[in-house]
């Protein structure tokens, strides 16, 4: 793991530092590389050649230039897609779901609270990175676009599409959300051969059945969610699960 | 022959009332209510003759109970009433030019063509209704849908009325007159002011109508004058907090000054503790991010925000807005969005004013392709978001779950708004994906 600092504050980078430096010891996370800077040139050149898992501390305000931390952090994100983001910042910049949106930024941590917490939350942080750095995050998101929406959403989470009352209008049933929107089922069932239309009303994530009912034709997901598989459909479903299944 | 005419006849009632209630049938459902249209309709013809008709409406009135939900509306029962007196208005005024029409036509044929004006007449009245319904819709653009589901059961009912009048007054004299074969000139008379009346009741309507929509502008406006003018006064409180403080930070700096010079460690710790360091908490509250309302130039827009945040504080919700981009447009049309807003905005000040660290959060997203609104809050219990939205459902007690009911019904009718919800054990949030039109669409949709 490589360990990136971005302040312009000397004495904020050096506290940022020890920081770190004691809690990399107290809980044995070894890194490659601890690199302050206040020039984000000079950090984005770094990257460049970085092949590990990477953990940037930047703070948003460099130089009072307003928002050209987020312009540093959407530079890193596409030199970087799986590095780990954290802002350290004044509250007043505080934006936290905006740049989780912008650049999947993990945490905020604000200057301003008790160095007990500052601590605790640079430890959170350091501890999520470092157990990033065996298991890779997961780029397997399911985006659908079409002439009326757009939106992404972490394809493990889908549990099933289904139509709605109203022409056109389907729904995403997902794990903790639901998403309504102007689409064709046909068309989401072909973004994905792990997407199936199973019955008429019904496109399911086969990658993520609990259990088919043969005899009532309901297919069980987590969380209690169901829906219908067509009698005709019914083999084909089970067929096609167990090659998901099974590559 | 006879037995065409009235299937015939049947059908027009039906396409005449979808027509102008525009519901959405399956071809199921249709061929399913025409059968049954075409039963009842027979039926009781053969017991009541042409009050045959009237069983028809109230087929109508049932089939508005289910689209709309199950509850009877009063423009449920307007759209019945519509498709009665249309159909026999319109068959009344194109029957006789049918007839002569048709007579010039075949002057010379020989065939029988004597139930020819019938067939024609009962063809007439859907046809001309949507002809009809369609220019008013193409050419008076805001005499859409809206007009009708905006008008209140106030405007309703006194059409309604009329029309009911209308149908008791012209079928006795159509039963008179297919018995006779001929109206009198008393008859006609009559007929011709009930139709009068009919047109008379749709002009009340659209006058109606206009005078409300009119007092609605005037009221949103004031109430936007009211909620800028309580942004302004925040803003102006704002402002003193931080005239105050570059007030006291001279004095600050003096006073610290002063403990250096005379190495007067004591003073300078405690000068720092009561004075430099509560500022930081100061810094904290997020009664400022209202000032981040500056990124937003749709002023509808802008007081709808700055009025629910305003009042979410004063009920002790820690209210966060994230806006970083500048927002210049809204990409829905803007009495609906403010609408929405208002109804998602409310659902989450009441939910959050429930929880012990109330908290709410408002981001508005300005993405290349899409605009993103989320609205979240933190939640006492989480949210069964698979009933939400169904009529009635609410997480605060029977009846009141309309509000996030008539966010829905709103985007039903917009292709371009999506609607996520999402619920986590204490966390709720919603979340308005609006796509952008425009030429990047147009690439888009190429690669669908």
């Amino acid at each position: 793991m490589n360990i990136y600092i971005l302040e312009d504050n000397l004495i904020q980078q050096q506290r940022l530092e020890r920081i770190i430096k004691t809690l990399a010891l107290k809980h044995r996370i070894t890194y490659r590389s601890l690199f302050s800077t206040a020039k984000p040139d000079h950090l984005l050149e770094k990257i460049a050649d970085a092949a590990d898992h990477q953990l940037y501390f930047l703070d948003l305000e460099i130089k009072h230039e307003e928002q050209k931390g987020l312009a540093i952090a959407k530079e890193i994100r596409s030199r970087d897609a799986y590095g780990t983001i954290v802002f350290v910042t004044t509250h007043s910049e505080l934006a936290p779901v905006t740049f989780e949106y912008r650049v999947a930024a993990l945490d905020f941590i604000e200057k301003e609270l008790q160095e007990a917490d500052f601590v605790r939350k640079v430890e959170e942080c350091l501890l999520i990175a470092n157990s990033r750095r065996t298991i890779p995050v997961s780029s397997d998101t399911f985006s659908f676009e079409n002439k009326y929406t757009s939106f992404q959403i972490p394809f493990s989470d889908i549990l099933f599409f289904e139509t709605m009352e109203i022409a056109h209008k389907i729904r995403l049933v997902t794990k903790t959300k639901v998403l309504d929107f102007y689409a064709e089922l046909n068309e989401i069932a072909d973004q994905d051969k792990r997407l199936f239309r199973c019955h008429r009303a019904f496109v399911v994530n086969l990658a993520n059945i609990r259990s088919v009912d043969k005899k009532n034709k309901w297919i069980w997901f987590d969380h209690n969610e169901s829906c219908l598989v067509s009698r005709r459909l019914l083999k084909e479903t089970l067929e096609k699960m167990e090659a998901i299944r099974q590559s | 022959m006879t037995n065409v005419i009235m299937i015939i006849q049947i059908l027009s009632f039906f396409f005449i009332f979808q027509s102008i209630s525009r519901y959405p049938f399956t071809v199921k459902e249709s061929s399913a209510w025409l059968a049954v249209f075409v039963i009842i309709g027979f039926v009781s013809t053969q017991f009541i003759g042409v009050w045959g008709a009237i069983t028809l409406f109230f087929c109508f009135v049932v089939i508005s109970y289910f689209k709309n939900q199950r509850t009877f509306t009063a423009l449920g029962v307007f759209y019945g009433a519509y498709a009665l007196v249309v159909n026999s208005f319109i068959g009344y005024l194109a029957a006789d030019p049918i007839t002569g029409l048709v007579g010039f036509i075949f002057k010379q044929s020989s065939a029988n063509i004597e139930y020819l004006p019938y067939l024609f007449t009962a063809m007439a009245p859907p046809i001309i209704n949507e002809i009809a319904l369609r220019l008013v819709r193409h050419y008076v653009p805001q005499l859409n849908k809206e007009i009708l589901q905006a008008s209140s059961t106030i405007i309703l009912l006194p059409v309604i009325l009329l029309l009911v009048i209308i149908l008791l007054s012209v079928y006795p004299i159509l039963t008179i007159g297919n018995e006779t074969g001929a109206f009198s000139s008393f008859h006609r008379t009559l007929l011709i002011g009930m139709w009068l009346l009919f047109v008379v009741a749709l002009l009340y309507m659209q006058f109606q109508y206009n005078h409300i929509q009119k007092r609605e502008v005037e009221k949103s406006r004031n109430e936007r004058l009211v909620q800028l003018k309580d942004y302004a006064d925040q803003l102006e409180k704002i402002y003193d907090e931080f005239r105050g403080f570059r007030h006291d930070y001279a004095n600050i700096l003096l006073t610290l000054e002063e403990g250096i010079y005379l190495e007067d460690w004591e003073q300078v710790k405690q000068v720092y503790d009561q004075t430099v360091k509560p500022t930081g908490l100061l810094m904290r509250k997020n009664e400022y991010s209202l000032l981040k309302l500056r990124n937003m130039h749709v002023s509808e827009v802008k007081s709808i925000l700055a009025a629910k945040m305003i009042m979410a504080q004063q009920m002790k919700i820690d209210v966060a807005l994230e806006m970083e981009e500048p927002i210049h447009l809204i990409q829905m049309e803007l009495i609906s969005f403010t609408r929405i807003l208002s109804i998602l905005l409310d659902n989450a000040i009441e939910a959050a004013a429930q929880t012990d660290e109330a908290k709410m959060w408002i981001v508005l997203l300005e993405d290349t392709a899409v605009q993103r609104i989320k609205i979240m809050n933190n939640s006492a219990e989480k949210v069964n978001i698979r009933h939400l939205g169904e009529r009635g459902y609410s997480t605060k007690g029977k009846g009141r779950g309309l509000g996030l009911y008539n966010v829905q019904q709103m985007i039903k009718e917009m292709k371009f708004a999506s609607l996520e919800t999402e619920a986590q054990p204490r966390m709720f949030s919603q979340t308005l994906i609006l796509r952008k039109a425009g030429e990047q669409n147009e690439h888009l949709h190429t690669r669908g």
